[in-house]
């Protein structure tokens, strides 16, 4: 195991940043919805034009869907660091119990 | 744009002699719905442009952010959970980079689709005009002679025009064909795009899974950490205790907390770990 250190309110932060990151992915998301093009764009050749905007249409909603996971995982890695924050903030708390208690804790078995 | 040149051309041709119109009427009216379909919107495909262009540059800007974040915290958080951390930050960041990289490809396919179409267009503009021009020339030239002999020149005239025509409806033909290749082919990209859109898609899926266990490891991490670290404290309390023992030749023997204790919450602290470990190693090896 690696050495062990840690900055709580550090760690905090980059979650609040990470969050605010995962709002403009949505933001753009959002946005990628609204950029279609008319079903006639590429024209209409017979076979050919409506397949071209099949082909677009399909790519808008995957990017969309990838840009909606891509979110959602940066949302994830900000609960992550948070849960990790709060952890390492209750370990401290309870290490500084312990010292002072002098490793008995009111109550303990 | 040329949309409104074909109901142009089909107010100009309207105006053209009886004759003219007669002669040309039916390959006209092929050459005119062929300039609809090949038409497209550019303008709108052009207006779509900056827009993913845009979207790059973002996608590309939250993923730098992320890693100047990381760097940062680099400098305060060390340890397994960091490396954890380390580790997913250059996944998103892999993925980030190929959702950008997958929209700043659109603009040229779009930009393709839009000069293409407006390109087939002119050459068909140019064709159709070219062919009434030229017939309606012709009707002027013959116009003369038809008074001498009308039905030899009439017969001529019309022969002439539809040679021109077959000719002219041939090019449009290429012009159409070529045009329908190349949009076949954006058409190709745009799929390969979405597949690789869907890879993506999957990739950041397992990511996310990764991170739920690191949330769940994080809970986790509490209670373990509470038990290495009070295995730790009885330790160091321990070895105080034999310290003073030794050193005051155990005139002063201070009570500790008990080895077997102290020895069971490292061994549970260090099996989980190895446990954790040898998941790892094999999810790696998967």
């Amino acid at each position: 195991m690696s050495d062990l250190t840690a900055d709580p309110p550090a760690m905090e932060d980059f979650s609040d940043r990470t969050v605010a990151r995962r709002d403009r992915l949505d933001l753009i998301r959002t946005q990628l919805k609204a950029t279609r093009v008319p079903r006639d764009a590429f024209g209409y050749i017979p076979g050919v034009g409506g397949k071209v905007h099949d082909a677009y249409e399909e790519f808008v909603a995957g990017c969309g869907t990838a840009t909606e996971m891509a979110s959602e995982t940066v949302l994830s890695l900000a609960q992550a660091v948070h849960q990790a924050a709060q952890a390492l903030l209750q370990t401290d708390q309870f290490n500084a119990e312990d010292i002072s208690t002098g490793g008995q804790r009111p109550g303990a078995s | 744009m040329s949309q409104q040149a074909a109901n142009q051309l089909e107010v100009w041709f309207s105006g053209m002699p009886e004759m003219v119109q007669s002669v040309l009427h039916e390959p006209f009216t092929w050459m005119n719905e062929s300039l609809k379909s090949v038409s497209g919107d550019p303008q709108a495909l052009m207006a779509a442009v900056p827009l993913y262009l845009r979207f790059a540059d973002t996608v590309n800007q939250l993923a730098d952010d992320q890693l100047d974040d990381r760097d940062q915290l680099s400098r305060v958080w060390s340890g397994d959970a960091y490396l954890a951390f380390d580790v997913h930050v250059g996944r998103i960041d892999d993925q980030l980079r190929k959702l950008a990289d997958t929209m700043a490809t659109v603009p040229e396919l779009l930009e393709n689709g839009a000069n293409a179409c407006a390109e087939a267009a002119d050459i068909i503009i140019d064709l159709v005009v070219g062919l009434i021009m030229f017939v309606v020339s012709l009707f002027i030239t013959n116009l003369a002679l038809l008074i001498v002999t009308a039905g030899t020149v009439l017969a001529a005239f019309v022969a002439t025009s539809l040679a021109r025509v077959a000719i002219v409806m041939s090019r449009v033909t290429r012009v159409i064909t070529k045009l329908s290749r190349l949009l076949r082919k954006i058409s190709r990209s745009l799929t390969r795009l979405q597949e690789r859109l869907d890879e993506l898609t999957d990739t950041l899926k397992s990511l996310q899974d990764f991170l739920t266990d690191m949330k769940k490891d994080a809970k986790d991490f509490s209670g373990m950490e509470k038990i290495r670290r009070k295995g730790d404290f009885h330790t160091a309390n321990g070895l105080v205790s034999f310290g003073i023992n030794v050193g005051t030749l155990g005139i002063v023997s201070p009570p500790t907390t008990g080895s077997s204790v102290e020895d069971a919450a490292k061994d549970y602290y260090d099996a989980v770990r190895a446990a954790e470990r040898a998941d790892d190693v094999a999810e790696r090896e998967r």
